[in-house]
Formats: structure tokens, C-alpha cells, sequence
């Protein structure tokens, strides 16, 4: 269809609405529209969901239509009018379900509309109190967004319209939260990636507004139901990187232990991303976790380094690690293993692990025996402490000293060495260095030359020579 | 006596004066606090209170009561009469100064008083009144005209009968000025036409003199020793006669202690740290903190090694000096032995020129065409060098050596434009061998030395900038010529000693890009690059060439270091494997001085020999090398050869497949070559605690290598390292002692000592405006205080008065009263005596 034709269209649905609107008896008109609703093109959809919604808004709102016995002065007027709040009544569930068949329409526009639309039916709906609608409302516009075969995220993302403009809201939630899980537990199980995916961004998206005490518990309990199911490694990913926003709304974030300890033991950088949930459980809420030390000890290998998640290891470590009251040889012993990673480890980790071992060192100054012994003999034959030890409290740290940071006096790279010469520095922040790469460090080296002279080889050079074994 | 008595008057006065102050019992000396013994009694330190008081008082009296007096009254008497105010003049010298001042008033004659003296008139300087009179007494009635006329000439003539007019007076003015200037503007044109004449006379003395001085010229054309003489004049001209005058055994010295500063100066940039921090005491404002504060500038141009030119800014300079040493020997023999020992010497400098026919011409070629020329010409007729003073000083000037020159290169042009791009050089380049891009990049150096002309210097820059490009292109193709390579290489080293900065900003540049392109290449492949080019490693080879690697920290080498490093990531092919390794040894060059530490290397390496080892057990990798993949036995030799430690042709590797590398000859090769590198590595690095920890990995996957299928050499190489590795690993550990502080003195007040004591103590605020305000302060309370107090003894002066006026007043009164009552009293007495005398 070209533009015209389609502008045409738009405008015969208009004079249609208006004409609806003028005269209860042109309410034929509704299967004319509901007919335009059908159509592919996108702006005759959404002009159609609009028509459809100022037509049932305006019966709902100002004339009465489902309740017929106010208006009618005879038996014969009653049965006439009956009739015709009974069609109108079919004609708005069908328009219901077509606006939330425009959920799951492929174009966002038509799916914004529709949800717009949806959204000032319920406002309506609510104030003539007829819950009955408002529930098949919430319960169609739950079904269509946690499809198994659309990935729904981007019109989530909006879904916070339904409830923003009302005052009921929280009711709204609840109704929404009922039916999320109504939906969960119908699916046929193992769900689908999809479906998973949809169910997490409603949640989330729901998480992220203000929540009453019913709304709360709801909540937990459908997260619960949740995290039960099977799913993919991404998604459980992107779980483990929200789920610290979720928990703040739950009414008892505790029964996320299980979930977050079970991933802890899976290792990897799931082990890695539960830290963070773990941790606000202990700090907040009382967990009791007898390993997590231990567990956070046996993560330091030398993957953490070049992991994707290095910067968010390095900071949730650092605030693990920055309460004052851990006792001094757990310290000693995560600063002797950064210390020891950080020999086999990149420059731009290395920027990192230096600063972080100094930062252990000025929270407790027990570790300065670490960089500087007075009592005992001043040679040792070897190191004493023991690297494949799984329990800090056994691996002798403390008796040891950081001798890598003599070895890493010698880096090559300047800033390194610096640093690791520095040996007493106060506290400071690491997020200004978490994300430091190799590209940052080049650059911050790679100065314009400002000066007149620059350093030159002196020593005559015959032609290209190459080092090692090898020619040209 | 009487003379001198007025000055003996004042001096007894004044010593009366003191005597009369010396009253012992007027004298209150203040109480002192401390007294020393045999001190004098300062002038502060007494005074005298009742003679101060009492001559305040008395002026208060003549001052302020003699206005109390005058106070309502209009008039004011003021007393003029000499001496009256004037306490030091007795009354009798006042006298005798007002009779005086008297007299003089009266000796001095009024003007209007005719009686005093006779006013004499002249005229003509004489007596009017005896001229008259001889004229009334000598009156005759003889010659009546004459005399009347005389008579009258002389009573009234004066000057109206003057016999020259005033016209005519003033004519004779203009004419006499008129013919002063006529003199003075003759006089000039004489001097003028003498000069001229002079000046003729002078030119055809010049004319008649200048052929003469051309036939001496022309015959010492002709003598050896005036050519001789001639070269020794220009060369002395040209060059300082100092160096001239050094042996070959200073110059080797001077040059060798050259060598020690740049030595001493790049160690202490490797240093870096320490410097700095016992610098970094004093920073100036200029200071960027860029930590390059420590480095001094180095001196560009006073280096070289040997007698070739390496200083192209010195270049011209250099080659005098050669000639003049040439020259200087007159000895022909010598001459060409030198030549000789040059040219062998060059030829060992210069390889690429070694396979060329006669290597005694064009072994001095790449670094200077036209000395090499010269030493042709030298050989061929010792009269060039006649000739050669000349072209010194126009180097340009080559078109008649053509001539001389061997055909190949006669189609070379001498003069060759410099290039605008790289296009333009790549062009010019075109289609020549190696020996003849050579040629033409000395060429090119040469024409557009920055000497010669202004903009040369920028022209050259830009001709450097390109050729770095060239190099990088160099290597795209598929078959490298090494030659080329060589020469462009070390061009390139020439011209970096010429524009340090523009290189080290072009590298850098080229650096930046290429690491920029690397690791946009890593993201898009999740993190993990493959390995680069062969054109960015030889970059990467050329900063190490030109630029001092052990600096603690530099703009080229440091980022190029970590470009390296971040390179070295997990193999994937045989072709990672050889350039690993490439850059393995590279990285190890570029800290070999100053013996930093690598761990990216080691990782590295360890990979290496973790894809040759056997997987039986479960091995840790450091990242980012992997444990799984199907690489992962990319090294594992299968079957047993022998092999010899050879050199790896990298470009040839590199374009090579990787069917032709998969083999365990190839395998075994690079196993060693990887030992041969960690072994290097250990060697550098025994100094660092904890060695042995660093490389125990490394040992446990040696350990792990399947010793059936090695050869020997590899298995050597493995004893070797393990015994270093265990070396290391045994040696003892020192403790970390906390660093040693100075023990902080107490905190105590410093004497503060002044050199100069003036006796009493400066007030010394912060700064002048607050020295000058406590000043005015303090001055102004000291008068506010003073005038306070005069105040007051005015005050209390006036109140004495008062009150003596009333009691005076009182006791008029009452003395009045009492004579009054008195005369009544007696009046009365009278009265009744008188009365009692009737009765």
C-alpha cells in the first residue's frame, strides 16, 4: 500500500471513531474497526488501537453500557438496551484481546501504542471498579510478554506505564505478579531461553519500582519459583550482574542462598559473580557463611587476570577484604597470593594487584612485617609460605615477606616499578585503576615529544640485526 | 688678643654653659638593671629634671602667658629692634650692633638729596661745564659761522651728524655676509674637485697595479708548493687550527671518553628512579613531571666513531678535516695507506657494500659520495687536489665528476629533488638495486643538507619521515631484499642522530597505530589477537636500534615495549610459534642492559613448552595462554630427530606455509630456540628474589617434555635450565627490613644569629607595608603621647598663673583696703585730736 492510500485509511478510521463517538446507533462502526485492526501495515494498526481505545474508553467512562437496567423505562427498552450492552460487552473483550495480540506484534510502535492504550483502559476500568476486566487485561498483557517465542526485553522496558499513572499501582503489581506465576508454572518444563529471558526483565523491571509489603512477598516468591528452573549460561550470568537490585525489593533476600551458594561452588566467573550477592546477604542481612573466605582465597588464580570480569573481581575483593576486623593472617594471605599471581601476570593487572596489595597493607598494619621483619634472622633458606595451601589460615603468610615486590622493583614498565618501590602508601581508591588496559597504559606513555632532544642510541649501528636466533 | 676674641667668647660661653649643667645635685640618674662594671654613664642613662622642667617653664611664660595676654587684644606689638629676641647678645654688644646699623643708615645717601655732591655732565667724556667755559671764555666775532657750528657740533652734534648712513651701514652688512658665503661655497667645490683627482689617480695606480698581482697568481698555479701553500691557506681558513694540531692517539681518547659520558648518562636514564628521587629536591616551575627532568640533553652533534661521517650537521666540517689530514701528510705513501686502512675499515662498516666490484671506490660510498669521489681523483692526478679547496666550498658543484665515475651509476642524477611523499620516493626508487637506492639516499642527504639552503632542513625531515614509511613497505613484499634493508636501516640511524624528535614522534606515531589496530583487532576477536605482521615487528626491532632501551622510561621504547608484550598472547599456528619467539628475544634485547623484569615473556615461553608437552596430567596455563584448544599439541615432536641450533630466517618462516612447518625437525628447532630463550632469561634475571618461584612452572612442564623423542641438544638445554632454576631457587632469601629512618631530632628553637648586630634589634615584619605601617604607628602613638603631656604642663602653667593672678590681686586688694582704712584710721585720730584741741 503506498502513502496515500494508507493516510486515507488512517483518516476513514478517524471520521469512523468520531462518528461512534457522536451516536450510540453508529456502534456497528466497532467491527469495522476491529476489521482495521487485522490489517499489516503498522500505522493503520496503531491508528486502529487507538480508535478502538478512545471508543471503549468513552463507553466506559461516560455512558454505562455494562450495567443496563439504570436507563431503561420499560421491560421492552430494558431488553433492548441489554442486548446491546451484551454486544458491546463481546465487542470489548475481542478488543482486548486484539490489543493484546498488538503486544506481541513485531513493530515496537505497535506495541507501544497498544500498551498505551491497555493502560488508560485499566485507569478507567479501575475507577467503575469491574476487577473482572482489569484481570483478564493484566492476565492477556502477562501471557503476551512472557511468550516462549518472542524475546519480548525491549517492550518491557516500557511496561512500567501501566502502573505509573494510576494510584492503584501496587495492586496492579501484585495482579501482575500473580499472573507471572500462574504463567511460570503452566509452561511446559525445561522452559525456553526466551521465556527465561522475558520472565527476568519483567522481574527486574518490576523490582525496580516501589514495592509494598504484599507486593514484596509476591516478589520473592515468584524469584524463588524462578531460580528454580534450568537455563543457560548467559542468562545465568545476567541473573547473577541484576540480581544485588532485586534483592534489595525481596521481603526475605535470604532465601537467595541457596541460589548464590550453589552458584559460589560452581566456580569460574559464576563463582565470580555470585561474590557480590553473597556478600550483601552477609553484610546486610546476617548470612552466616563459614567458608566464604576460604572459597574467595581459592579464586585467586592466575585467570582472575585476564577474566572479562577483573575489574569487578578486583573491586568486590577489595571491599571483601577492606573491613578492618579480618584477622591479620587471612590478610597476609590473599596479599601474599595477589603478590605471587601478580610475578606471572600482565602489566596493566599488575597496575592493579599493586596498589590493592598496599591498600591491605594500610587497613592492617600487622601485614608491615610483610615488607619489613626485625626479629627474625635475617636470612631465609626459602619462602615459608606454602602456595598450593587451600586454607589461608595454614599457609604461613604472615611468616613470609613480599619478596615479589623486589622482583616487580624490576618490571619493565616504569609506573610498576615505582609503585612496588613505594612499599607504604595510604589507603587509597582503586576504581580510577580498575579499568586500566594495555591501550591506557601505551597512551599515558606515548606523550607528544615536547622537548628539543630525546635520548638516541650512540652506538653506530651496521645495518638491521635481529635479536636471538634469528636473521632476516 | 682683641682679634680673636670673639671665638674665645663663644667657646667660654659654651664650656661655662656645660660647667653650669654639671650642678651634681640636679643630676637623677636612672636606675639601670643590670650594671656593668667600667661602663660610662650613657647619656640616657641621667638627666637633669629640674633644669629641663624649669626652661620648659620659662618658655611656656614667654609663649603661651604672653598670648594669654594678648589674647583680646587686636593689636600686636611687634618687637623689630635688633637683638631684642636674641638671648646670646649682652646688652653692650647689642648697643654697639644698633650704633653700628645706625651709622651705616645714615652714612647711606639718599637719591634725592642735590645738596650732598655735585652731578658732573660730560660730553665726549669731557667736562661740560669746562667746555663751556672755554667756549664763553674764548667767544670771538672773527670766524662766527665756524664757531657757531663748532660751537654748535659740540653742545648738541652727538651722533645725528654721523657721516655714514644707516642705509648705507647696512649695505655694507650685505655685502660683507654676501661675500663670506661666496668664499665658503668656493672653498668647498676646490675640496671637492681634489678628491675627484685624488680618486682619479688612484684608479689608474689600481689599473696599473692588478696584473702585476695576476701573474704571481698565475705562476703559483704552476709550483706545487704555492698549490700547496694555497690548500694549507684554505683548510687553516675552513678549520679550527686546534684540531688540526690533535694526534690520532687524542682523538681516539677524546672519543673514547665521549663514549664513557653518553655511557655514564644512559645508565643513569636507566637508573631513572633513584635519580630522580635524589633530583627530585629541587623541581622547577618548567618542570613537566614527566620524570624526564634527570635527563640532560644529550650532545647531538659531538659524537662519532670512527672517521666516517656519522654526524651529519658536522659533516662538511669532518670531511675538511680528513682532507686536512690527508694533505697535511705530504708523504704519498702514507696518504694511500690511510685511504686504504679508511676504506677496509668502511667496508667492514658498511656490508652491504661488500659484494661490489672494486670495493675500494664504493666502500666509502653510503656515508659519503663525495669524499669517495675525491679519493678517486686522488689516485688518478694529484693535481685535483688543487682543485678540491674549490669544490669544498661548493658541494653542490659535481657535474664534472661525472667524468670519473664507473658506468653503472653514471645514470644516476647528482642532484636529486626532494621527495614530497611517499609516492614520489617509492617512484624514485623504482626499478634500482639495493646499491643504488643507497646511492641515491646519500645523494638525497647530500643535496638537501640543512646547510646549504633554508627549508632543506624541514625538506630532509619530511624525506626521514617517508623513508620510516619505506621501511615498513619494505617488508610487504614477498621477496626482501637484505641489502636494501641494511642501507635504509642504517639511514635511518643517521638521520634519527640528525631529527631526534621528528623520529621519535613518527615511531611513536606509527607504534600507537599499529597497537591501536591490534588491539581493535583483540576486542573484535574476543579479547585474543593473533600475532602482528612481520612490518610492525621490525618497527618494533627498529625503536630497539634507535632509540636506548634500558631507559627507565622513554616515549618510543616504553610504549614499544608494551606492545610487545601485550602481543605475546596464545598461540594458534606455527607461524604464532616463530613470532612468539621473534618477540620472546626481542623483549629480552630490549631489557638486556638494564635487566628488567618480563613476566609476559616467561608466560609466554612457558606456553610454548606447554603445547611440546605431554597432557597426561592436568597442567596449569597462565593466561592468556589456554589449556584446551586444538592447538594445544601444536609442538609435540612424534618422532626422534636430530637437529643443530640454526639461525631462523624470519621473513622466510613467515611467508613459508604451515605444511612446510609442520614437522618435527621445525618442532625441535623452535622447542630449543624457546629453552635457548628462558635460559637467556635466567641468566638476566639470577639477581631477582624469588627466581626460582617465577620459574618453577617452567620446571615442572620441562619435566613433562617427552626426553625419548628430543634430541640431545634440546634435552642439554633442559639439564641446563633446570640446574639455573634450581640454583636460583636455593639461593637464600633475604628478609624485607622495614626501611631505615633517620631518628627525628627534637624540636628546638633555632638562636637566630645575625651577622651584622647593630646594637639593637630589628622590628622586622613580613614584608614593607607592614614594617612602614608599624612604624607610622608607633610614631604616631609616641606623638599623641607627647602632645598629650604638653598639653597638660600647658594647663597646669595657666592654672598657676591664675591662680598667682588672684592671689596677687587678692593681696592688692588687701593691702589697699588696709591703707585706706589706715589714712581713715589717722584721719579719724586728726579729727579727734583736733577736736579734743578745741575743747
Amino acid at each position: 500500500m503506498d502513502q496515500e492510500k494508507i493516510a486515507s485509511f488512517v483518516k476513514k478510521i478517524k471520521t469512523k471513531t468520531k462518528l461512534i463517538l457522536k451516536d450510540l446507533k453508529n456502534a456497528n462502526l466497532i467491527i469495522d474497526l476491529l476489521a482495521c485492526a487485522q490489517e499489516e501495515n503498522k500505522l493503520i494498526l496503531c491508528a486502529s488501537c487507538q480508535a478502538l481505545g478512545t471508543v471503549f474508553l468513552h463507553y466506559v467512562s461516560a455512558k454505562p453500557f455494562l450495567k443496563g437496567d439504570k436507563t431503561a423505562v420499560s421491560a421492552e427498552d430494558a431488553n433492548k438496551e441489554d442486548q446491546v450492552s451484551s454486544w458491546l460487552k463481546d465487542q470489548f473483550t475481542a478488543t482486548c484481546d486484539v490489543l493484546c495480540d498488538f503486544l506481541s506484534h513485531e513493530s515496537l510502535e505497535v506495541k507501544k501504542s497498544s500498551l498505551k492504550v491497555i493502560s488508560s483502559l485499566l485507569q478507567t476500568n479501575e475507577v467503575n471498579s469491574s476487577q473482572n476486566v482489569v484481570g483478564i487485561l493484566i492476565e492477556g498483557i502477562i501471557g503476551q510478554l512472557i511468550k516462549s517465542d518472542i524475546d519480548q526485553t525491549d517492550i518491557i522496558g516500557e511496561v512500567p506505564v501501566l502502573w505509573n499513572a494510576t494510584d492503584k499501582s501496587s495492586a496492579l503489581i501484585s495482579l501482575c505478579l500473580v499472573h507471572i506465576r500462574k504463567q511460570m508454572k503452566s509452561v511446559v518444563q525445561p522452559a525456553l531461553d526466551i521465556f527465561q529471558r522475558n520472565c527476568w526483565k519483567l522481574i527486574k523491571q518490576i523490582a525496580s519500582q516501589d514495592l509494598d509489603d504484599k507486593c514484596r512477598r509476591q516478589l520473592t516468591s515468584v524469584i524463588c519459583d524462578f531460580l528454580k528452573q534450568k537455563m543457560s549460561a548467559n542468562l545465568y550470568k545476567d541473573i547473577l550482574t541484576g540480581i544485588s537490585v532485586v534483592m534489595e525489593k525481596m521481603s526475605s533476600p535470604l532465601r537467595l542462598t541457596d541460589f548464590l551458594s550453589e552458584s559460589f561452588n560452581i566456580g569460574g566467573a559464576i563463582s565470580l559473580m555470585s561474590l557480590h550477592g553473597l556478600f550483601i546477604l552477609m553484610h546486610k542481612y546476617n548470612l552466616d557463611y563459614p567458608d566464604f573466605y576460604a572459597k574467595l582465597y581459592s579464586m585467586f588464580r592466575p585467570q582472575i587476570f585476564s577474566a572479562k570480569y577483573r575489574a569487578r573481581f578486583f573491586h568486590l575483593a577489595d571491599t571483601f577484604l577492606s573491613s578492618t576486623h579480618l584477622p591479620s593472617y587471612l590478610v597476609a594471605a590473599f596479599a601474599k597470593r595477589l603478590s605471587r599471581l601478580s610475578l606471572h601476570a600482565p602489566a596493566s593487572a599488575v597496575h592493579i594487584a599493586i596498589p590493592f596489595i598496599f591498600n591491605l597493607i594500610a587497613r592492617h598494619p600487622s601485614l608491615e612485617v610483610m615488607i619489613g621483619r626485625t626479629n627474625l634472622p635475617s636470612e631465609l633458606t626459602s619462602d615459608p609460605y606454602i602456595p598450593d595451601e587451600k586454607e589461608p589460615a595454614n599457609c604461613k603468610a604472615l611468616d613470609s615477606c613480599l619478596w615479589e615486590l623486589q622482583t616487580l622493583e624490576h618490571h619493565y614498565d616504569p609506573s610498576i616499578s615505582q609503585k612496588a618501590q613505594k612499599r607504604k602508601v595510604a589507603e587509597q581508591d582503586l576504581s580510577s585503576i580498575l579499568e586500566t588496559t594495555t591501550s591506557d597504559i601505551i597512551s599515558s606513555y606515548a606523550k607528544k615529544i615536547k622537548k628539543d632532544t630525546i635520548p638516541l642510541n650512540f652506538v653506530k649501528i651496521n645495518g638491521l640485526t635481529l635479536a636471538g636466533n634469528f636473521v632476516l | 688678643m682683641g682679634k680673636k676674641g670673639l671665638a674665645d667668647k663663644v667657646r667660654n660661653k659654651q664650656k661655662a654653659k656645660s660647667k653650669q649643667a654639671q650642678n651634681p645635685f640636679e643630676v637623677k640618674i636612672n636606675k639601670v638593671k643590670s650594671s656593668v662594671v667600667n661602663r660610662k654613664l650613657q647619656k640616657w642613662e641621667k638627666g637633669l629634671p629640674g633644669v629641663s622642667r624649669s626652661k620648659a617653664v620659662k618658655k611656656r611664660k614667654d609663649t603661651l602667658l604672653r598670648e594669654l595676654h594678648h589674647m583680646k587684644k587686636s593689636n600686636l606689638l611687634h618687637d623689630k629692634r635688633f637683638g631684642e629676641n636674641d638671648s646670646n647678645l649682652t646688652a653692650d654688644e647689642k648697643m654697639v650692633q644698633r650704633f653700628a646699623m645706625e651709622k651705616k643708615k645714615q652714612i647711606r645717601k639718599s637719591d634725592f638729596n642735590l645738596n650732598e655732591e655735585e652731578v658732573v655732565l660730560t660730553h665726549y667724556g669731557q667736562s661740560l661745564a669746562e667746555n663751556l667755559q672755554d667756549t664763553i671764555g674764548s667767544e670771538s666775532d672773527d670766524d662766527d659761522a665756524s664757531k657757531n657750528l663748532k660751537t654748535g657740533d659740540l653742545q648738541f652734534g652727538g651722533f645725528t651728524n654721523d657721516s655714514v648712513s644707516w642705509k648705507d651701514k647696512m649695505k655694507e652688512v650685505i655685502a660683507e655676509s654676501k661675500k663670506h658665503k661666496f668664499e665658503r661655497q668656493a672653498e668647498k667645490e676646490k675640496t671637492l674637485e681634489t678628491t675627484n683627482e685624488l680618486d682619479k689617480s688612484w684608479k689608474s695606480i689600481v689599473t696599473t697595479l692588478t696584473p702585476v698581482r695576476d701573474n704571481q697568481l698565475n705562476k703559483g698555479k704552476v709550483s706545487n708548493f704555492m698549490q700547496l701553500f694555497h690548500t694549507l691557506v684554505m683548510s687553516q681558513k675552513s678549520d679550527g687550527a686546534t684540531d688540526k694540531l690533535k694526534t690520532e692517539e687524542e682523538k681516539a681518547k677524546e672519543e673514547i671518553e665521549k663514549l664513557k659520558q653518553l655511557e655514564a648518562e644512559r645508565i643513569a636514564r636507566m637508573k631513572g628512579d633513584a635519580q630522580s628521587s635524589s633530583k627530585r629536591d629541587h623541581t622547577s616551575a618548567d618542570d613537566l613531571c614527566d620524570g624526564f627532568a634527570v635527563e640532560k640533553p644529550k650532545p647531538l652533534v659531538s659524537f662519532s666513531i670512527d672517521g666516517a661521517n656519522v654526524e651529519q650537521d658536522k659533516d662538511e666540517s669532518k670531511e675538511e678535516e680528513e682532507d686536512s689530514h690527508t694533505d697535511n701528510d705530504s708523504d704519498g705513501t702514507e696518504e694511500e695507506n690511510e685511504d686504504e686502512a679508511e676504506s677496509g675499515h668502511d667496508s667492514d662498516t658498511e656490508k652491504e657494500e661488500d659484494s661490489e666490484k672494486d670495493t675500494d671506490n664504493y666502500s666509502d660510498l653510503a656515508s659519503d659520495t663525495e669524499s669517495e669521489a675525491e679519493e678517486d681523483g686522488q689516485k688518478k692526478s694529484s693535481n685535483v687536489k688543487a682543485k678540491k679547496a674549490d669544490e669544498k666550498l661548493k658541494p653542490i658543484l659535481k657535474t664534472p665528476k661525472i667524468a670519473i665515475k664507473p658506468g653503472e651509476r653514471m645514470d644516476l642524477p647528482f642532484i636529486i629533488p626532494a621527495p614530497g611523499s611517499l609516492n614520489e620516493l617509492k617512484s624514485l626508487l623504482h626499478g634500482h638495486s639495493a646499491e643504488e637506492q643507497a646511492i641515491i639516499f646519500t645523494r638525497l642527504r647530500k643535496c638537501h643538507h640543512p646547510s646549504l639552503a633554508e627549508g632543506n632542513k624541514e625538506k630532509l625531515q619530511q624525506f626521514h619521515v617517508y623513508l620510516l614509511e619505506y621501511f615498513g613497505e619494505l617488508f610487504q613484499e614477498e621477496s626482501l631484499d637484505k641489502h636494501l634493508v641494511n642501507s635504509v636501516t642504517v639511514n635511518l640511524w643517521e638521520m634519527t642522530q640528525m631529527f631526534p624528535v621528528s623520529t621519535a614522534n613518527c615511531l611513536q606515531k606509527i607504534i600507537i597505530d599499529r597497537q591501536n589496530l591490534y588491539a581493535s583487532m583483540a576486542q573484535s576477536k574476543g579479547g585474543r589477537g593473533s600475532f602482528v605482521s612481520l612490518d610492525t615487528m621490525m618497527y618494533l626491532m627498529l625503536v630497539e636500534l634507535l632509540f636506548p632501551t634500558s631507559d627507565f622510561k622513554h616515549p618510543v621504547t616504553t610504549p614499544a615495549i608494551h606492545f610487545i608484550t601485550q602481543i605475546l598472547s596464545p598461540v594458534r599456528s606455527s607461524h604464532d610459534v616463530i613470532a612468539g619467539l621473534f618477540l620472546s628475544s626481542l623483549a629480552i634485547k630490549f631489557v638486556h642492559q638494564s635487566k628488567r623484569y618480563i613476566p609476559e615473556v616467561v608466560t609466554f615461553l612457558h606456553g610454548v613448552l606447554f603445547l611440546a608437552a605431554d597432557k597426561s596430567e592436568e597442567l596449569k596455563v597462565f593466561p592468556p595462554c589456554q589449556a584446551l584448544g586444538k592447538n594445544v599439541s601444536l609442538l609435540k615432536v612424534h618422532q626422534k630427530c636430530a637437529l643443530a641450533l640454526q639461525d631462523w630466517s624470519i621473513s622466510e618462516l613467515l611467508n613459508s606455509t604451515a605444511d612446510v612447518l609442520n614437522n618435527d625437525q621445525f618442532r625441535c628447532q623452535a622447542l630449543l630456540k624457546c629453552l635457548v630463550l628462558l635460559q637467556n632469561c635466567l641468566t638476566l634475571w639470577k639477581d631477582l628474589p624469588l627466581l626460582g618461584q617465577v620459574m618453577k612452572p617452567v620446571q615442572e612442564i620441562i619435566g613433562l617434555l617427552p626426553e625419548h623423542l628430543l634430541p640431545q641438544e634440546v634435552m642439554d638445554k633442559c639439564e641446563s635450565i633446570i640446574q639455573l632454576i634450581q640454583a636460583s631457587e636455593s639461593k637464600s632469601l633475604k628478609v624485607m627490613q622495614p626501611p631505615t629512618v633517620k631518628p627525628v631530632p627534637l624540636k628546638l628553637f633555632e638562636p637566630e644569629i645575625e651577622e651584622f648586630w647593630a646594637g639593637k634589634r630589628k622590628k622586622k615584619g613580613p614584608n614593607k607595608n607592614e614594617n612602614e605601617q608599624k612604624r607610622l604607628t608607633h610614631k604616631y602613638k609616641r606623638e599623641m603621647k607627647a602632645a598629650i603631656r604638653e598639653i597638660k604642663r600647658d594647663n597646669e602653667v595657666l592654672a598657676r598663673h591664675q591662680l598667682d593672678t588672684a592671689l596677687q590681686k587678692d593681696a592688692d586688694r588687701k593691702r589697699k583696703t588696709k591703707t585706706l582704712l589706715q589714712n581713715l584710721a589717722a584721719q579719724e585720730g586728726d579729727y579727734k585730736a583736733i577736736k579734743k584741741a578745741k575743747y
